[in-house]
């Protein structure tokens, strides 16, 4: 079979707690190619946040291979520098180190993977620009809201440039109004800059909205449903909501997440 | 409840958290000198606060090579000792079997009175001060120690996260996340340290020694000097505060 | 890499006191240090043996009697001047800074005050105890009392309780953690009071049995009393911190 861009073949992973052992991902394939924006939704404890911390290597599977542009991840083979860079996370608190100003922060990845911090001072400043932070740089994480923090949180997770970009919930904390406005900057930022996107949400609008293909999640044990590629067009804005198509996608996806609650009441 | 009005200005601060403390300090003297008079009690027996003030002045050159003894034993030895639990502290953190091996070990060495080893190690090392700062740093290291690895084993295991997702080395770990998150720990320890590094370094004073304000405190009341003993006291009370004072000081920078 | 953590636990440590205890043993064999320095091992444990019904057991239960005497007044006695002072602002705002510098203080530096007043009566000892102690415990049950989350109080409110009652239930539960902070320094002021008071009161004790033995030059008797000494202290420790994981539970 040939490989896609990331390829997640047949992960299992199961957590070993002091009593007991939880099956946390059963048997699941998983593909991405390069340039997609995917979506993962499904219930709470289905196991979608582990899937993007094995493809970041943050946590390693118990069973199955992952392979991320070429390279299978093997537990004894430390990732090269070049395969970290490549990767992007975004957590769903903004994860902010209090001891450090924002910009410290936005220009922590590049002092950990050892780069000349002066050349990313430009691009350190662009971004805060774009996200309409640059007046708050020098700031400290205590001193803005939860929104800002939240933007911080994800140009952090992109000043190196990354070509996979993983966002576990990244919005979910935060207010309807300033959620939509940053879904519509993370789009344009994704046009823009052709990155792989993997989100990982519970709010299947959100999901149909923003990306090309979602996939359908069940817990206990974790495993995918369905495989649904969402046919709106390149162009995505706020008013394709109160489109038929749109609402049509939120239903089937709906139904099949409902269909699993109803399961688990009888 | 609170007065917001007084918490603006730092002047008015500084009263409102100062003056209490000094009026109820000033009001346990005047109780002390009254009873005193009040009571007939002998000078020889207790001093009252005011001779104790005109003593303080007066010995201040007499006591000043024991003051300064006291003073860099005692500070001596903490400053080793943070240092020295600091570093076990970032060794345990790091290797589980080591955590297993030391940690019981090292509440056991805070719980022995390192005032019983003086006189042993006074045998092999003399009447110096080498033996007073041991026994500060046996005494003191511990609590350092066990109050920072608390703090950097329960790192925040969100800010632990994203260290791993950038792949940070354990160096890089340490410096960036674990050091800076667990700092208050290691603050809570070095405050209770330096209350074991004076109680160890006065006591091993009056246990054995030539030199400092301990041995002093016996010597005056040999002689009946009262007031003098309590003016040592008063002087090691001053570099309690001190140590603290500045601790406390330094935590305050951190603002986080 | 699965060790058994629990035998690891239980282990390690045994392991590493019996290299030291090997290792006190060569360097003493190797450098042939004078027994009046530094003893071995075997001396100690055979002094430990040979003295234990005359002069070890006695001094023990002296120490032992100081200790928990003195640990037993201090525990209410600080807890009770933490929880007063605690219903008043100003009361905190004075007392704490006053205990600091108490809990600072090295109460061993009264002992020659008070022997003027007592001469060398047993309970001086167990004051010296009591005041090296109550601080400490007063001023953690303090700290603990006065971070109090806003929301929990609050909560108490509603339910329209007094403040006793919300103050045995809110704010005494939820300071645990730092009241047994205060317990155990307690545990360790502890001893080293009851040590240095033994040797600077005499009549008894293994403070006294020590600085005794190393004037006569019985170094082997003084590290016996050591032993039993340290024992003493980690045996307290040990027993507060069983108490505070049975009632720390959600720690």
């Amino acid at each position: 079979m040939e490989k896609s861009y990331i390829s997640i073949e047949n992960v299992s992973k199961v957590f070993q707690t002091r009593k007991h052992s939880i099956a946390a991902l059963k048997d699941i394939s998983m593909r991405f190619e390069k340039g997609e924006f995917v979506s993962i939704v499904g219930p709470s404890g289905c196991g979608k946040s582990t899937i993007i911390r094995m493809v970041d290597d943050i946590i390693k599977p118990t069973e199955g291979s992952i392979t991320v542009d070429g390279f299978t991840y093997d537990n004894n083979v430390p990732l090269s520098s070049e395969q970290i860079q490549k990767l992007g996370f975004i957590f769903q608190i903004p994860n902010l180190y209090p001891w450090f100003t924002v910009k410290e922060n936005v220009m922590l990845p590049l002092k950990i993977y050892g780069k000349d911090l002066k050349e990313y001072d430009e691009r350190a400043n662009s971004l805060l620009d774009g996200v309409g932070m640059l007046e708050y740089a020098n700031a400290y994480p205590a001193e803005i809201s939860g929104g800002m923090s939240q933007r911080i949180g994800v140009i952090r997770g992109m000043i190196h440039s990354p070509d996979i970009l993983m966002m576990d919930e990244p919005y979910g904390a935060l207010d309807e109004s300033t959620r939509e406005t940053l879904n519509m900057e993370l789009l344009k930022i994704w046009k823009d800059t052709g990155t792989t996107i993997i989100f990982i949400t519970h709010n299947v609008e959100e999901a149909v909205l923003l990306s090309e293909r979602v996939y359908v999640m069940e817990s206990h044990p974790g495993r995918v449903i369905a495989d649904i590629k969402i046919d709106l067009g390149e162009e995505r804005t706020l008013d394709l909501i109160g489109e038929e198509r749109f609402g049509e996608y939120c239903t089937e996806i709906e139904n099949l997440i409902g269909k699993i609650e109803l399961a688990k009441i009888k | 409840m609170e007065n917001y009005a007084l918490k603006n200005k730092p002047i008015m601060r500084l009263l409102s958290t100062g003056l209490p403390p000094v009026v109820l300090i000033i009001i346990l003297l005047a109780v002390w000198q009254i009873a005193c008079i009040a009571g007939n009690i002998p000078k020889w027996m207790l001093a009252r606060p005011t001779d104790v003030g005109v003593a303080l002045t007066a010995d201040f050159k007499e006591l000043l090579p024991d003051i300064l003894s006291t003073y860099i034993n005692i500070i001596v030895g903490f400053l080793l000792a943070v240092a020295i639990g600091l570093v076990i502290a970032v060794l345990i953190s790091s290797f589980s079997l080591l955590s297993a091996a030391l940690t019981p070990l090292i509440i056991a060495l805070c719980c022995i009175p390192m005032v019983t080893l003086v006189p042993m190690m006074m045998l092999v090392l003399g009447t110096g001060p080498d033996v007073k700062i041991i026994a500060i740093i046996i005494q003191a290291f511990p609590l350092v120690n066990l109050n920072s690895v608390v703090a950097f084993i329960n790192v925040n295991p969100e800010r632990l996260e994203l260290m791993k997702s950038l792949k940070a080395n354990k160096v890089q770990t340490f410096t960036q996340c674990i050091f800076p998150d667990g700092i208050h720990g290691v603050f809570t320890g070095i405050r209770l340290a330096s209350i074991m590094a004076m109680v160890t370094g006065v006591a091993s004073e009056i246990v054995g020694g030539k030199a400092g304000l301990g041995s002093r405190i016996i010597y005056f009341i040999n002689f009946s000097k009262t007031a003098d003993a309590f003016s040592c006291i008063v002087y090691i009370a001053v570099l309690g505060i001190l140590i603290y004072g500045i601790i406390s000081i330094v935590e305050r920078q951190i603002k986080w | 890499m699965k060790i058994n953590s629990k035998a690891v636990n239980i282990c390690a440590p045994i392991i590493v006191i019996i290299l030291l205890i090997i290792l006190w043993q060569i360097i003493c064999t190797v450098t042939n240090i004078s027994f009046h320095v530094l003893p071995k091992p075997g001396e100690v444990g055979t002094a430990l043996v040979e003295n234990f019904r005359g002069t070890i057991l006695l001094d023990t239960m002296a120490s032992v009697k100081v200790m928990l005497i003195g640990y037993c007044i201090a525990v209410p006695l600080g807890f009770v001047i933490a929880a007063i002072s605690s219903q008043f602002t100003l009361a905190v705002r004075s007392i704490m800074p006053v205990l600091i510098i108490l809990m600072l203080t090295p109460m061993a530096t009264l002992v020659p005050i008070f022997k003027l007043f007592w001469g060398v009566d047993p309970t001086l000892k167990i004051l010296i105890v009591v005041l090296q102690c109550t601080p400490v415990i007063a001023v953690n049950s303090l700290s603990g009392f006065i971070y109090v989350p806003e929301a929990k109080k609050e909560l108490m409110r509603a339910l329209g309780c007094r403040k006793w009652e919300s103050f045995f239930r809110v704010t005494v539960p939820n300071a645990m953690p730092q009241i047994f902070t205060g317990l155990k320094l307690g545990c360790i002021l502890c001893t080293i009071a009851a040590m240095s008071a033994d040797i600077s009161v005499g009549q008894g004790g293994l403070g006294y049995r020590i600085q005794v033995a190393s004037s006569l030059s019985a170094t082997d008797l003084a590290y016996a009393a050591i032993v039993v000494a340290a024992i003493l202290g980690v045996a307290l420790y040990m027993i507060v911190s069983v108490i505070e994981s049975r009632i720390v539970t959600w720690k």
